[in-house]
């Protein structure tokens, strides 16, 4: 492995080595993340509705996704005639790329974050706004009614939820001392660190909310709602196109339960097992939670869910700030 | 031409003339609207380089930056509600269909 | 060999003017707002380049992540289709483009001459010189409050040109509620009076349902008739 590192630093130098296997490193994340993440929450779905899941291929249907896959490679991507071919191509790599940059800013441990810098929890933010864009460029090209419905109602609702999101998370910030991931985990470790989820209950409870909100998962799913929609903003995707957003879901999920886990979970805090061990497990079970939201709480109407994000979630996620920013001032003060 | 401050400059020239170029040519409001967020731009591109390339007070082009920013988004809300109710009492955003005033 | 970062200098402001052109250029709106997206991305790259690091950040989110899809929402909201070349530019515009070269040229020519070609200064990296009898922040790094008012580091102004503090969350904070601190709640103000007003312009009024003036009927099939060219219009009967 060593020897394999030297050569690439011979040919590539510093810069090219890190550029290619942090990128082979995150597009193996990514694909093996959507793979388990669409068996897992087969298996959930069923052992909520008591039945098996798929059962198939390979122990426990554990090959069934990579059936799934090929199936999916084998199809014809069809571009229909109506669409406009530049923005319906354009949109699924818009919608995907900011998932690459968001991974890479993760701290998986301590000292393994890819792209280490200041405000990294802004730039996370940043690039999920950007993501929307392919949303709205994939429903928009298609020329498609439930298409641009679909598109519509995501960006409503990512607007709405945004704010609550950001709003959890600063009141993290605000108790961190910083925008920087790895000092955010720093400052609950150590000699007297303690998890932020102790601090911050309830700014925990609005980010899974609105994190669930932010990647259309049920019950949030209206932008998608199959029953309403056909499929929402790709109805009209086939092939690798639908593949890449599919992707580009599953990575979000993963992406939002890993600054979860890094906000609220300690990151890859955690006793005997290494610390990105430690930092996947959290994100599997936050993943797991909103697994578990989808398969027990019926979808929301739309005006339920714009309620539930402007009269409810932003008022009460700015007094959670409030009261942080007025609890550590006195604190202060008193020390 | 270096990485120097008249590079940067430059850019920032050219960016406000695009800008400039699509709020003159363009009938419709919203592309003349984006056309103003790109001369804002500009003027970005220049307070932040002054702030980086200049020693007497580093942190205050950052800050301006900050406004411009801030300006640049109550403009554009604003703005876009003007463009709708426009559009909701002439049933159109060019500019052609706002011109009672004209003499 | 070139600098990685002038590369990346010219790169960014390519792709930044390129995004712009398009604006001006594309006749439908939609792809003028997508072209402007990679062009505000770009503008994002360069204040990195610069260090400002915050600034960066925040145009990622507020322009790419908030204005444009805004912008690209009301587009589509209000089915605005591309026209053809001879609705898309005023041509009395075009009369201003010599004026505006000459604009241009002027204001070129000057910034060339006052700025010169001298290479970015390096950030200053030791100890914060005072000016004399003034007591300041003289050593950035150390978690310690040297002339005691209270903001240690990075948070004390006088720190706001070390490399270590330069455009970090801190250093434009600092100043931001320091120094800066009455423009900050007139800019505050500003937004609310930016959020009363679009809600004042774009809500309906206690009791009203429907809007006050109807919208024009549209006949099916007029938008798409409108410009014949394969472009995406979700008109009804289309799909």
């Amino acid at each position: 492995m060593t020897a394999l590192l030297d050569t690439l630093e011979g040919t590539l130098g510093g810069w090219g080595t890190t550029l290619l296997v942090g990128f082979v490193a995150l597009a193996g994340l990514i694909t093996v993340n959507a793979m388990f993440m669409v068996w897992f929450e087969r298996k959930v779905a069923g052992w909520v509705q008591g039945r098996l899941g798929p059962m198939e291929h390979g122990p426990q249907g554990t090959l069934q996704t990579l059936l799934d896959v090929v199936k999916l490679l084998g199809k014809e991507s069809i571009i229909p005639a109506q669409v406009d071919r530049k923005v319906f191509l354009l949109a699924p790599v818009v919608a995907f790329l900011p998932a690459l940059a968001m991974l890479s800013l993760l701290p998986y441990d301590n000292n393994l974050t890819m792209t280490d810098v200041e405000s990294g929890l802004l730039l996370v933010f940043a690039f999920g706004g950007v993501s929307l864009m392919g949303i709205f460029m994939g429903a928009w090209s298609s020329n498609n009614k439930f298409a641009l419905l679909g598109g519509m109602r995501a960006v409503s609702q990512n607007i709405a939820y945004e704010l609550p999101l950001l709003l959890s998370a600063m009141a993290v910030v605000l108790c961190a001392g910083s925008l920087n991931l790895g000092e955010i985990v720093a400052a609950q470790t150590g000699e007297n660190g303690l998890w932020f989820i102790v601090m911050q209950p309830v700014a925990l409870g609005i980010y899974l909310i609105a994190a669930t909100a932010e990647t259309n998962r049920a019950p949030f799913d209206i932008p998608e709602a199959e029953s309403e929609l056909v499929a929402g903003f790709h109805t009209e995707y086939t092939g690798m196109g639908f593949a890449v957003f599919f992707l580009a879901e599953y990575t979000y999920m993963f992406i939002v339960c890993g600054i979860g886990a890094t906000l609220f979970l300690g990151g890859g805090d955690g006793p005997l097992l290494p610390g990105p061990v430690w930092f996947i497990l959290k994100v599997y079970f936050l993943l797991f939670l909103m697994v578990m939201a989808r398969w027990t709480y019926p979808r929301l109407r739309f005006d339920q869910l714009m309620n539930l994000a402007w009269k409810f979630l932003i008022p009460l996620s700015l007094i959670n700030l409030l009261a942080t920013a007025a609890v550590l001032k006195f604190v202060e003060v008193g020390s | 031409m270096s990485e120097a401050l008249s590079s940067y400059l430059l850019f920032s020239c050219a960016m406000f003339a695009v800008g400039l170029v699509g709020v003159l040519l363009r009938r419709n409001l919203v592309a003349m609207l984006i056309g103003v967020e790109l001369m804002l731009n500009a003027v970005l591109i220049n307070l932040v380089a002054f702030a980086r390339f200049t020693d007497g007070q580093p942190g205050i082009g950052q800050v301006f930056a900050l406004f411009i920013i801030g300006v640049a988004a109550a403009e554009a809300a604003v703005g876009l509600s003007i463009v709708l109710a426009v559009h909701k009492a002439r049933g159109a955003i060019s500019v052609d269909a706002l011109e009672e005033l004209k003499g | 060999m070139m600098d990685f970062s002038v590369a990346l200098l010219y790169v960014f402001s390519g792709m930044a003017v390129a995004g712009g052109l398009g604006l001006v250029l594309c006749k439908h709106p939609i792809h003028g707002a997508i072209s402007l997206l990679f062009s505000m991305l770009s503008l994002a790259g360069i204040y990195a380049l610069l260090d400002a690091h915050l600034i960066a950040a925040l145009q990622v989110i507020i322009y790419a992540g908030a204005i444009m899809i805004l912008v690209v929402y009301i587009i589509m909201l209000l089915d605005l289709g591309s026209a053809d070349a001879q609705t898309v530019y005023r041509k009395a515009g075009l009369m201003g483009l010599p004026l505006l070269a000459l604009l241009l040229l002027l204001l070129g020519q000057g910034m060339i001459s006052v700025a010169g070609d001298a290479a970015a200064p390096p950030l200053a990296q030791g100890p914060v010189v005072c000016p004399p009898g003034v007591a300041c922040e003289t050593d950035c790094g150390d978690g310690v409050d040297q002339d005691g008012d209270n903001m240690t580091d990075c948070a004390d102004t006088d720190c706001a040109g070390v490399a270590i503090c330069f455009g970090t969350v801190e250093a434009v904070g600092a100043n931001l509620l320091g120094p800066f601190v009455l423009p900050f709640e007139i800019a505050s103000v500003l937004l609310l009076a930016g959020i009363v007003g679009a809600i004042l312009l774009t809500g309906r009024k206690p009791g009203e349902l429907e809007p006050s003036v109807p919208p024009p009927a549209i006949q099916p099939g007029s938008i798409a008739d409108a410009s014949g060219s394969s472009e995406a219009q979700d008109t009804e009967g289309a799909v």
